[in-house]
Formats: structure tokens, C-alpha cells, sequence
């Protein structure tokens, strides 16, 4: 009966991706429209969605054994986030009753998800021995829970700004830029350079995907997915543009510099929107070619595309927003809400971290790179409730504080892996 | 120099180090220097492969492929010690002054100030001040009840977790301890009496309850400052090393981690057995278990029981270290003993056999009718996950020697090589030797009773709240008007199940 288990798990983990799909779209609708019935099927297509997420996590742990949780590598650890996101938000939406945030939150409940599936190997591994053993357990509940509750602060500092009239120009100049080191590092330069996009080369042996050597055995190689770079390099070109203009906007203060940048800027999102979706299409029927090969290129690539999708969203529903969103004191207040639940977590995963790592590897603090950039996402947390209650800071400053910090958690629990190594990595990731 | 420069010597520094914006500014060259040393290499090796002479050089002298040790790292620590030391002694008697002020007094203007306030009018004047108290202390006990609750079920599960992995005595103590305070800290709150002051106009009754956790960020504070000093006293009366040792054998020292240094352990250790299993089927590592005896002063010790009985030995794996006399042993890595036999085959490209070979590590073979020799480099479990394998070095007179694998489960791999022999491997005999990382750490229990205290501290900063509550009975008037220092909100939801309590007492 174990054995049968393992695909139910499979399947229900699609179930609640496409749930968390839904639940997105419908929140991204109600943001648009004020439906009290789309919101309210948001919020129940989001707790379908965590209900498979749950019954999923269950049954992977079931058929994996009782000492073996389900989130030992990194598909689990993924989806587990995921879980923790969702359970958080939904938590703060049925205490709070406000839907608004679901949107942005969900995105990232949907992008952990997402990055899931292009995981290659979601296999259930066995643990090698620094991984059996109790501390495993608690240290990945608190990261879920800490991370998520520093997710839904994010939610609600991003709708504080909208609220707070934030001249949407600097979320241009932001998600400009953004669209910038994304197009540039999820390609290794290559778009810029030589103007194609690459993924790597692979082959199917028995239904597993084996990475393919270039001829000098050292590096992977690289296919070149024909159309997508140059598509993306309008597009990287048009939101250089744009990204000037708005600069230009903020300091010279006509609304005409930034209608203009505005258009450029949907121009950008049309020419990325083709390029992406080409590379979807071409990666599905080329041979040697799988997202699987590239799961955090692309994924980061799909957020930063969302990211602008959400700016034009709030630049088109400018007004409708405003009057959905609740009061600056309310988001506010929820903002650093969700940040003093957060913290304590923190502090506990990083305790725990500790105590494992004694255990483990004889010594509690090695300055590791996932070990210092949780200390910093730490720090810049502990700042943020200074900044709130010795030094009074309230409304912009606390909620820019909290998007820093959030940018070190994704940083921290994913960029390390990607770009550092350490004692922490899960291998070839 | 004259009294009143010292004075200002000293005042100066004062005002620098009590000011919080120093804090910031120290905690984000922190930030900075701890984010540039994940980028930077920070070992030697990659560090030299990495950068060109100069920009190697330069780097170096910064001491920044070291960084989290350098001087001006540490240097920085010590002046955010002190600034939190001096920050917190500048503004603790102003709180202590907070929490000691008790001001039970009734003001009439206290119920147009604060938003909690209420007035009733009596239904049965006069009542009887204890039956008032009597309700307003079920009432605020309530919430104390769920706290309790929490902090219990916290202690329990980490109490049920610690007994599960064998932790140490250290741990269980503090738990147990801390969990106990707090139990009977709010046992103590939950009896507290209010002050009664009667007067000519009727009964003032004054509620004064959590005034201490206005503590809390010290706590914090202090917690930080004990896991520093807990990690200062491991750094200077602690090491770090590591010391291999092969089935049968015992060492008396141990190298210290990055040195040349050797360090008397005071005792013997021996490895009796090394075990090594991987998962039915694959190649993946499940456990790498050494059995471990210790010898002090001619004596076996007792490191472990089986059924009450003590047995001289104890066997240890990843995450279940082995402690004695203050020097704990970590099953790290394991590798093949020098006395290993490998047994490899020979051929000729054609497929004819010239020879079968038993041969231990580096023990040099000379081939028939060649110039060539060899020997067993090094053996590997599972290198790549290729499964077992032994790296062969090739020596012919004149040039440099070529290394190159042979794996048992590719026998035929060695043809590729087009080699003008062909090594086939049949069997690895191994004996192992285990690699334990070793440590002494005088200082790990104040980082975790910090750790601990931090946790606590936290809880009672973000969760406690000082509330006052001020009652007067006047004739056939109740006035209630209360305050707390935090957590608006749930103190709202309290103040109105208070007023709740008391509608009992009120006209219809």
C-alpha cells in the first residue's frame, strides 16, 4: 500500500499547483473587478489548494516512513514552502479579512510550486546520515513558517506603497531594473552578448534526464532554443528604455515622460510575454531541450515577468485599487504583524541550525554562506523592529525595510544554493 | 590630569557608545563584511586559483580570505558589545523607575485619556471591593491562561525531543528550568493583589499587572551578550581539529584544524570497528558508524549501556557524537586504511591475461616486459556515484606518471584508455580508517542557555504587555480606566471581557 502512496502524493501535489493556478488568477481578477464572489473564490480555491498540499505532504511522509519528513530535498523543501506560504496567508486573511494581498502572496506560494515541478528529480531519496535526525524536522518548520509569515509582510508593504501613492515610477525603476539582472543573469549573458538564449543540453536515458558534457568535458553544454533571445533582447532593450524614462520622470515630474514610459514598458512585457512563451513551447517538442535543465533560470525569469505583469496591473486599475485597499494604518499594522511572527521563528531556525549543526559537524557557527545570510535576514529584521519601536519609524521607511528583507529571504533560501556553496547545498540543485 | 578631563573622557565615550545609531551603523558594516565574505573565497586554496598575484596580495592583507576572523571583524564585534552594554545600562534605570512607580491613585481625568475606559452605575451600592476584585481577576486571568498553556506545551515538546536523541544533561536543565520559572512566575502573577486604597469617597482598587516585562529587549540584549562570551571562551580555550584512525588503531592526539599543530588528548582513543552500509541497491550512503573505546590511565571507560549493562565502548554515527572529559568526537568522513589489498586484473589490449595482482596502497608493481609500473593511488567507496574504484598511477621512466580510475562496476571502462595495458578491478579489501572531526568547546553552554534566554526574552517582549488597571467605587458609581504599554489590540479584546465580568454588578 506504501508504494501506491508515492504517485497519489504526485498527483495531488499537481492538483494543488493547479488550485494555487486558480486561486491566483482569481485573486489577480478580484484586484481588477471587487467581486465579492470571485474574492470568495479566491480564498476557497487557495484552502482546496492547501488542503491537497497537506493530504500530499501526508502521504509522501507516509510513504517515505515515519523518519523521514517530507522535505529532505529540494523538490520537498519547495513544495513545503509553498504549504507554509499558503497556511500563513490564509491564516492572516481569515483573522484580518482582507483579500487584497492574495494576490502577490499566492504568486510566491504558486512560484515555489512552480520551481517544484521543473525539479528534476522528485524521487523519494533516501537520507544520507547527517540528515537523520529529529532537529531536521523543527529547523525546516520554523524556516517554512518564518519565511512565510516575511512573504506576507512583503504582500502587505507592497499594497501599503500602492496605498501610500506611491509614484508608480519608482516601482518602474524597480521592476526595470529587475527585469534587467534577471534577463542578463538567467541567461549568463548570453542574450546581451551574442543576443540567444541557452539552456542546457540534455538527453533521456530510461525517463531520466542526464546532463550532456561539451567536448572538453568540463562544462555542460548548451542548446541554443532558436527565436527566444532575440525576442528577449527587445524586450531587454525596451525596458532599458523604459527604466530611463522613469528615472527621468521622478526627477523632471511630468506625467507625459511616464505615460510614455508606461507604453514602453507594456511594449517590453509583450516582446517578453512571446519570447517566454516561445521557450515554453520549443523547450516542450525540442529533443534535447527541458526547463527541467534550468529550473531556477527560468523560474526567476516567470517572476520577474510577473512582476511587471503586476505593475501594469496597478497602473490600469489604479483607482479601483485604491478604493479596494484597505487604510495605510491596517496595512501597516499587518505588515509588522506578520513580521513579529516571522522573527521568532527566525531566531528559533537559526538556534536550531545551531544545535543540529553542533550535532552534526561539531561546531555551531562556521560562517557557512546559508548560515550568514540567514543571520543577515536576521539583522535586517531585528532592524526593522527597532526602527518601528525605539526609533518610531512608521509607513515608508518600515515598509521598504521589510521588501530588503524580504529580498534577503528569497536571497537566503534559494540564492545561496544557486550562486554559493556550502555544507548547505542540496547537491546539484 | 585633573578630575574633571577624566570625567569628560569618559562622558564622551559614554554618549558615542549609548547611541543607538551607532548600533545601526555597526550592524550594517557588519552586514556588509559578513556578505562580502560569502562571495570572497574563504580558504587559501580556491582564494590563490581565484585572483591574480596582485589583487591576491592586496586581498590578503585585508585579511579578508579569512574575514570572519580577522582582526578588524572581531574588533567590530567587541564595539557592538559595548555599545550594547553601554546602551542598555543608559537606559535601564529609566525603566526600572517605569516598572517600580506604582501609582494606585484614582484620576478622574484618566477616563477621558485612554481609549479603555468605562463607567457604570451600581445596582446594589455599596459593593463589597473583594467581590469586584474577585471578577476582575478571573477576567484577567483568562489570558494568562492560554500563555501558560503555550509555553507548556513548548517545553514539553522540546523536552520530548531532547529525550529522544540522548541530549546532554545542560539542555534538559535549562528546559525544565525554564519552563518551571515560568510556571510559577505566572502562578505568582495569577495571586497577585490588587492595591486597595480606601478613602472618604468610596474604594480605589489598583491593578498593576506584567510591569516586568518591560525587561523583555534586556533580556534580548543580555541573551546576545552571553553567546558572545560563550563564543569568545570556546574560541580561546577551545579547539577544532581532526584526527583519522584506522580499525585496530589508537591515537593519543589529535591535529588541530587548519595547522600544523598536534594536541595531546590526555587519553587514548581506539577504533574497534567501522561500519559502512548504503541503501539496498544504490550507491547512497546510510550510515557510517564507528565503534569507539577509550582508554584513560591504563582503564576502559564506560562510554555506554546496553539493558543497564556498561559497556567499554560506544558507537557512534553522524549526529551522535561521542563526549568525554570535555572533548567531544563527530563520526566525519572515513576513507581505506594504507593496508588495504586491491586485487586487479591485467591484460593486454588483445584480451589475453598477463596478470592477477594483489597489491596494497602504493605499493609499487612493475609490469612484465615493459618498462611500465604501477601502483594503487587511492581507493574510493563511491567516487561520482560510479560505485567502488581505485585510482591507478603509471610510471614509465622519463615521464610524468598518468593517473586514472578503474571502477568494479565498469570492467571494461579501462579499454577506452588505449593504454598499452588494459586494468581490470576485481576486489577491494578494505580496511577503513574513520575520520572524526574533534572538539573542544568550554563555552557551548552559555551559547545555548543564551540561545534559550534569547527565546524567552523574545516571547516576553513581543507577548507580555504591562497593563495597569485603576477602579473606583464611589457611592453608586463604578469607574474602570486601564493602560497597557503594548498589543493594543488584544488588550482591547481583554478590556472588554472585563467589562463583561462586571455587568453583574451593574443596573439593569
Amino acid at each position: 500500500m506504501k508504494t501506491e502512496l508515492f504517485p497519489l502524493s504526485i498527483s495531488l501535489f499537481n492538483a494543488c499547483s493547479l488550485f494555487y493556478l486558480l486561486s491566483t488568477l482569481f485573486y489577480i481578477v478580484f484586484l481588477a473587478k471587487r467581486h465579492r464572489t470571485i474574492g470568495t473564490l479566491a480564498s476557497g480555491t487557495a484552502w482546496t489548494g492547501l488542503a491537497a498540499n497537506t493530504a500530499a505532504l501526508v502521504l509522501r511522509w507516509i510513504a517515505a516512513g515515519w523518519d523521514h519528513p517530507p522535505f529532505t530535498n529540494l523538490y520537498e523543501s519547495l513544495v513545503f514552502f509553498a504549504w507554509g506560504i499558503a497556511l500563513v496567508y490564509l491564516l492572516f486573511e481569515w483573522k484580518y479579512q482582507h483579500r487584497v494581498v492574495g494576490a502577490f502572496v499566492l504568486t510566491m506560494a504558486l512560484a515555489a510550486m512552480g520551481l517544484a515541478s521543473l525539479s528534476p528529480n522528485k524521487e523519494i531519496e533516501p537520507l544520507v546520515p547527517a540528515l537523520q535526525s529529529w532537529w531536521l524536522h523543527i529547523h525546516v518548520i520554523t524556516a517554512s513558517i518564518g519565511y512565510a509569515a516575511f512573504v506576507v509582510a512583503f504582500g502587505f508593504s507592497i499594497a501599503f506603497l500602492l496605498k501610500d501613492r506611491i509614484d508608480l515610477s519608482r516601482f518602474g525603476i524597480a521592476a526595470g531594473l529587475l527585469q534587467i539582472f534577471t534577463l542578463i543573469l538567467g541567461s549568463q549573458g548570453s542574450i546581451l552578448t551574442r543576443g540567444i538564449y541557452q539552456l542546457t543540453r540534455v538527453t533521456f536515458i530510461e525517463g531520466n534526464m542526464q546532463v550532456v558534457q561539451d567536448p572538453t568535458g568540463h562544462h555542460a553544454a548548451s542548446i541554443t532554443i532558436p527565436g527566444v533571445g532575440t525576442l528577449l533582447l527587445i524586450a531587454l532593450v525596451l525596458y532599458l528604455a523604459a527604466t530611463i524614462l522613469f528615472f527621468i520622470k521622478t526627477i523632471k515630474q511630468e506625467s507625459q515622460i511616464g505615460t510614455h514610459a508606461f507604453t514602453v514598458v507594456g511594449a517590453a512585457f509583450g516582446a517578453q510575454s512571446l519570447g517566454i512563451g516561445w521557450l515554453v513551447f520549443k523547450a516542450g517538442i525540442m529533443e534535447e531541450a527541458s526547463l527541467s535543465a534550468n529550473p531556477y533560470g527560468f523560474t526567476l525569469l516567470v517572476l520577474a515577468w510577473a512582476a511587471v505583469g503586476f505593475l501594469l496591473l496597478f497602473t490600469w486599475k489604479y483607482d479601483g485599487l485604491l478604493g479596494l485597499l484597505p487604510e495605510t494604518e491596517v496595512l501597516d499594522t499587518i505588515e509588522y504583524k506578520s513580521i513579529m511572527v516571522g522573527f521568532p521563528f527566525m531566531t528559533l531556525l537559526i538556534v536550531t541550525g545551531a544545535i543540529w549543526a553542533n550535532y552534526a559537524w561539531g561546531r555551531y557557527w562556521g560562517w557557512d554562506p546559508k548560515e550568514t545570510w540567514s543571520l543577515i535576514t536576521w539583522l535586517i529584521y531585528a532592524v526593522y523592529l527597532h526602527a518601528r519601536f525605539t526609533a518610531g519609524w512608521r509607513g515608508r521607511r518600515t515598509a521598504y525595510l521589510s521588501i530588503i528583507g524580504f529580498i534577503s529571504v528569497i536571497f537566503t533560501y534559494l540564492g545561496v544554493n544557486i550562486f554559493l556553496s556550502g555544507l548547505h547545498s542540496y547537491g546539484s540543485g | 590630569m585633573s578630575p574633571k578631563q577624566e570625567t569628560s573622557l569618559w562622558t564622551s565615550i559614554r554618549k558615542t557608545f549609548s547611541s543607538v545609531k551607532l548600533t545601526i551603523v555597526l550592524l550594517i558594516i557588519l552586514a556588509i563584511a559578513s556578505i562580502l565574505g560569502t562571495f570572497i573565497p574563504q580558504d587559501l586554496q580556491t582564494a590563490t586559483r581565484l585572483y591574480s598575484q596582485g589583487t591576491f596580495r592586496l586581498l590578503n592583507s585585508l585579511e579578508l580570505f579569512d574575514l570572519y576572523h580577522s582582526w578588524w571583524f572581531i574588533t567590530l564585534l567587541f564595539l557592538l558589545c559595548f555599545n550594547l552594554v553601554i546602551c542598555s545600562l543608559e537606559r535601564l534605570p529609566r525603566v526600572w523607575k517605569l516598572i517600580q512607580s506604582v501609582d494606585p491613585q484614582w484620576k478622574d481625568s484618566r477616563l477621558n485619556r485612554t481609549s479603555f475606559s468605562h463607567s457604570m452605575n451600581l445596582a446594589n451600592p455599596p459593593v463589597k471591593p473583594e467581590e469586584v476584585i474577585r471578577s476582575i481577576t478571573r477576567s484577567l486571568n483568562r489570558s494568562h491562561g492560554e500563555i501558560l498553556a503555550c509555553l507548556i506545551a513548548l517545553a514539553a515538546g522540546f523536552e520530548l525531543i531532547a529525550r529522544l536523541r540522548h541530549v546532554s544533561i545542560i539542555w534538559d536543565i535549562l528546559i525544565i528550568g525554564s519552563a518551571l520559572v515560568s510556571i510559577i512566575f505566572f502562578i505568582y502573577t495569577r495571586f497577585q493583589q490588587p492595591i486597595v486604597t480606601p478613602h472618604d469617597q468610596g474604594v480605589d482598587i489598583f491593578f498593576n499587572r506584567g510591569r516586568y516585562s518591560r525587561l523583555g529587549a534586556y533580556i534580548v540584549h543580555v541573551s546576545i551578550l552571553i553567546i558572545f562570551l560563550g563564543g569568545l571562551v570556546g574560541n580561546l580555550l577551545g579547539f577544532e581539529g581532526y584526527v583519522e584512525i584506522a580499525e585496530g588503531e589508537s591515537k593519543e592526539s589529535i591535529w588541530l584544524r587548519g595547522e600544523d599543530i598536534e594536541i595531546p588528548l590526555g587519553f587514548q582513543i581506539r577504533c574497534d570497528d567501522f561500519e559502512f552500509t548504503t541503501y539496498p541497491g544504490t550507491q547512497r550512503p546510510k550510515d557510517y558508524k564507528s565503534k569507539l573505546a577509550i582508554i584513560d590511565r591504563g582503564q576502559e571507560v564506560t562510554l555506554s549501556r546496553q539493558n543497564g549493562v556498561p559497556l567499554p565502548y560506544k558507537i557512534i554515527e553522524v549526529n551522535d557524537p561521542l563526549t568525554y572529559k570535555g572533548i567531544t568526537f563527530y563520526q566525519s568522513s572515513y576513507g581505506a586504511a594504507a593496508d588495504s589489498a586491491v586485487k586487479l586484473r591485467v591484460n593486454d589490449p588483445n584480451g589475453e591475461e598477463v596478470e592477477t595482482y594483489s597489491v596494497n596502497v602504493k605499493e609499487r608493481v612493475s609490469l612484465p616486459d615493459s618498462e611500465l609500473s604501477f601502483f594503487v593511488f587511492r581507493i574510493e567507496q563511491n567516487p561520482d556515484g560510479m560505485g567502488p574504484g581505485v585510482q591507478i598511477a603509471l610510471f614509465q621512466p622519463g615521464q610524468h606518471p598518468g593517473f586514472f580510475w578503474i571502477f568494479n562496476n565498469f570492467p571494461e571502462l579501462d579499454e577506452r584508455r588505449k593504454g598499452q595495458f588494459v586494468f581490470t578491478l576485481l576486489d577491494v579489501e578494505e580496511k577503513f580508517f574513520t575520520g572524526l572531526q574533534v572538539a573542544k568547546d568550554p563555552g557551548i553552554s552559555l551559547v545555548w542557555f543564551g540561545c534559550g534566554l534569547m527565546m524567552l526574552g523574545l516571547a516576553i517582549a513581543f507577548f507580555w504587555s504591562h497593563r495597569r488597571v485603576w477602579i473606583r467605587l464611589s457611592g453608586d458609581q463604578l469607574m474602570i480606566a486601564a493602560l497597557t504599554n503594548k498589543q493594543p489590540a488584544a488588550f482591547s479584546k481583554a478590556f472588554d471581557r472585563l467589562v463583561q465580568f462586571l455587568q453583574p454588578f451593574a443596573e439593569k
